[in-house]
């Protein structure tokens, strides 16, 4: 009888951790990462149903306007795709380029091809650090919800950007995200994002993650930094 | 299936060796990374390096003080579960140091150094100033962990340091083709007993060895291994094979450590607060 | 605080002898170290970011105006896990810094020491070894 309850633990830990498997590359497929909401095409960016729920984002009148003046300046003022500077989540997720997802027990971690960002996510049921700087990624706690792995991010500086039209945050940012398989090959990708600071309610963006099925695929390094460097500085010094 | 389970679980505790459910030899865990790099027998005066053996380093002003508070330097002790080991460390092929080097690239290396204090141009600026990619060398391993993760197929390292990370195939795929050129190069790896052997190409003409090996070439190849040596310890040794630069492979060596259970990564966002491109050239002009 | 101070200085001798190599980046290119500082204001800010961290000042010149200078410190995550939080050092702190100007000529510095009007150093490890004392291997 002792072997066969051992033998049931046994099996249940192995498909515990087989059960949801979401290691891989993957990588979202619409232009959220210009903008977040419908837009038609203009020269340079592709046109695009939007991924927000109900298409509005509810800014505070004064957010709205600041989102504006954000919109106006993108071309210098875009933190990642002017600067070159982390992403933020969620918008590392639908950055048109691939990410990987390193799933273990204890720890899932996310590579991203962009500006190599990475997060950790410790499965291990602990709290958010107390008394961190914010952080560009956040900080991020993961726990399992049947096959839907939730993470909840929070300890934000308000420094990034959700997407290239100039949607942006306070450093109260809070994101719950939802990893939710539907088959080998595909995610329902889902965020609900609230600051109390910007925003008169919570709201969500919800895509479909595709797999990269490629067996040869890996990341390779978009550094985005780097290549910023060679071009403004190229003809240093500037000092007399 | 019981029977096979048990069996399997008694071997690993014979052995000694926890395993992954893959069969890997686990290797999981946070550690610190120490030595790697060294001094070669006979290294040029290095006008940036900020140690005690430089005449022209600010911490040799008599005062006392570094270049910044001391507790900067200090607060990696965390990290360390116990005093450090002895174990072997830089370089450890060729034994007397003497790398070897084409005379002609060792003149050009010691010529790219006068002209590094000040940065003659950006291509003359310290790797490590512009929060590139570190290769595999660089790390401010002081202050910052290793994360190795594993799942069938791969190891994942995460570094700390300007949140690189690397991922090892284990899968038997071949590399990438050579006209795709990355800091970090492109990593096949395979198990022998505990030891972690990794081959890396495609490694780009921007890895820094250490302050007085500025650079190595593209056409550098390395071959890591990463020896479990205990519970708590992984022996490293890597060796170099640039044959641009050198006209033989040379090997290096480290180790890692455990760091005390609690310690988290933390977030290194590098060129988001650098202002030392700034601080060295001056503000870029704003028109193009 | 002064607890804090002493089992700091105390794992500062300990580790001395086994420090690792020196860090980040290179300072003397970005440094003049033929240009010493030394100004004496309050806090502004501090700005915990790696590579280096960053204190600024208000600094009253002998005119009457106020300038506001930054210097530049170590790598902070090695603190936080020694504890410190990102509210340590509270706005309007006052201190005086010691430090070389930037090269490019800029109210900018390396922040060598700061200490507190009370002559505490605002950063413990009093005279600690920075990145001198290593040798490297």
């Amino acid at each position: 009888m002792k072997d066969l309850q051992f033998a049931i633990v046994l099996c249940a830990a192995g498909f515990a951790a087989r059960g949801q498997d979401l290691n891989g590359i993957w990588q979202a497929l619409n232009t959220a990462a210009w903008d977040l909401q419908d837009h038609t095409g203009q020269l340079g960016v592709p046109p695009g149903q939007g991924v927000v729920e109900g298409n509005e984002i509810p800014y505070m009148p004064w957010a709205a306007a600041k989102k504006k003046e954000n919109f106006a300046s993108r071309k210098t003022a875009d933190p990642a795709e002017a600067n070159c500077y982390l992403p933020g989540v969620p918008r590392a997720t639908y950055m048109p380029y691939p990410f990987e997802i390193v799933q273990t027990p204890k720890l899932v971690a996310m590579r991203y091809e962009f500006a190599h960002a990475t997060r950790n996510i410790p499965m291990d049921g602990s709290p958010h650090p107390d008394g961190l700087p914010g952080a560009w990624m956040g900080d991020s706690r993961g726990r399992w919800d049947g096959k839907t792995l939730v993470v909840d991010v929070s300890n934000f500086n308000d420094q990034t950007w959700f997407d290239g039209a100039g949607n942006f945050h306070s450093d109260m940012l809070h994101v719950v995200e939802r990893y939710t398989p539907i088959d080998s090959s595909h995610i329902t990708y889902e965020a609900t994002i609230e600051d109390p600071k910007v925003f008169t309610k919570p709201w969500k963006i919800s895509m479909p993650l595709y797999r990269i099925v490629d067996p040869k695929a890996t990341l390779l390094e978009y550094e985005c930094v780097f290549y910023l460097q060679e071009e403004k500085f190229k003809a240093a010094p500037f000092r007399k | 299936m019981f029977k096979f389970l048990a069996a399997l679980s008694i071997a690993a505790v014979v052995s000694g060796q926890a395993r992954t459910p893959d069969g890997q030899p686990d290797i999981q865990g946070m550690y610190t990374r120490n030595g790697v790099v060294g001094l070669e027998a006979k290294p040029p005066t290095n006008p940036i390096d900020p140690s005690g053996n430089n005449p022209l380093s600010v911490s040799n002003r008599g005062d006392g003080l570094g270049p910044y508070p001391g507790i900067f330097g200090q607060g990696g002790s965390v990290l360390r579960t116990a005093g450090r080991q002895q174990r072997r460390t830089g370089i450890v092929d060729p034994a007397d140091k003497n790398l070897p080097w084409r005379p002609e690239e060792d003149a050009k290396r010691r010529d790219f150094l006068l002209h590094m204090n000040p940065p003659v141009d950006l291509r003359h600026v310290e790797l490590n100033a512009r929060c590139t990619l570190p290769g595999l060398f660089q790390g401010e391993d002081g202050n910052n962990p290793y994360q190795f993760l594993q799942r069938a197929g791969s190891v994942v390292i995460l570094y700390d340091y300007n949140h690189t990370s690397r991922i090892i195939h284990l899968d038997g795929r071949p590399h990438l083709g050579k006209d795709i050129r990355l800091f970090m190069g492109d990593s096949i790896g395979r198990w022998e007993g505990n030891t972690l052997i990794v081959d890396t190409t495609n490694f780009n003409d921007r890895t820094s060895y250490s302050r007085e090996i500025p650079y190595l070439s593209d056409s550098l190849h390395t071959t890591e291994r990463f020896t479990i040596a205990d519970a708590n310890t992984i022996d490293y040794e890597v060796t170099i094979d640039d044959p641009k630069l050198f006209t033989a492979p040379w090997k290096t060596a480290g180790y890692f450590t455990r760091v005390p259970k609690g310690v988290e990564s933390l977030e290194f966002a590098c060129a988001e607060g650098s202002q030392t491109l700034l601080n060295i050239f001056g503000k870029p002009p704003e028109a193009r | 605080m002064h607890a804090k101070l002493c089992i700091i200085v105390a794992a500062a001798v300990l580790l001395l002898a086994a420090m690792p190599a020196a860090a980040h980046h290179a300072f003397a290119a970005e440094f003049d170290s033929d240009k010493p500082v030394k100004v004496k204001g309050s806090v502004t800010k501090v700005e915990w970011v790696n590579p280096h961290a960053w204190i600024y000042v208000d600094v009253k010149g002998d005119d009457g105006k106020v300038v506001n200078w930054h210097f530049e410190l170590g790598p902070p995550n090695a603190l936080f896990r020694l504890g410190w939080k990102k509210d340590a050092i509270p706005e309007g702190t006052q201190v005086e810094i010691t430090g070389y100007r930037a090269k490019s000529g800029e109210n900018v510095g390396n922040g060598r020491s700061i200490t507190l009007p009370d002559g505490r150093e605002l950063f413990s490890g009093g005279s600690g070894p920075g990145e001198g004392a290593s040798k490297q291997q």
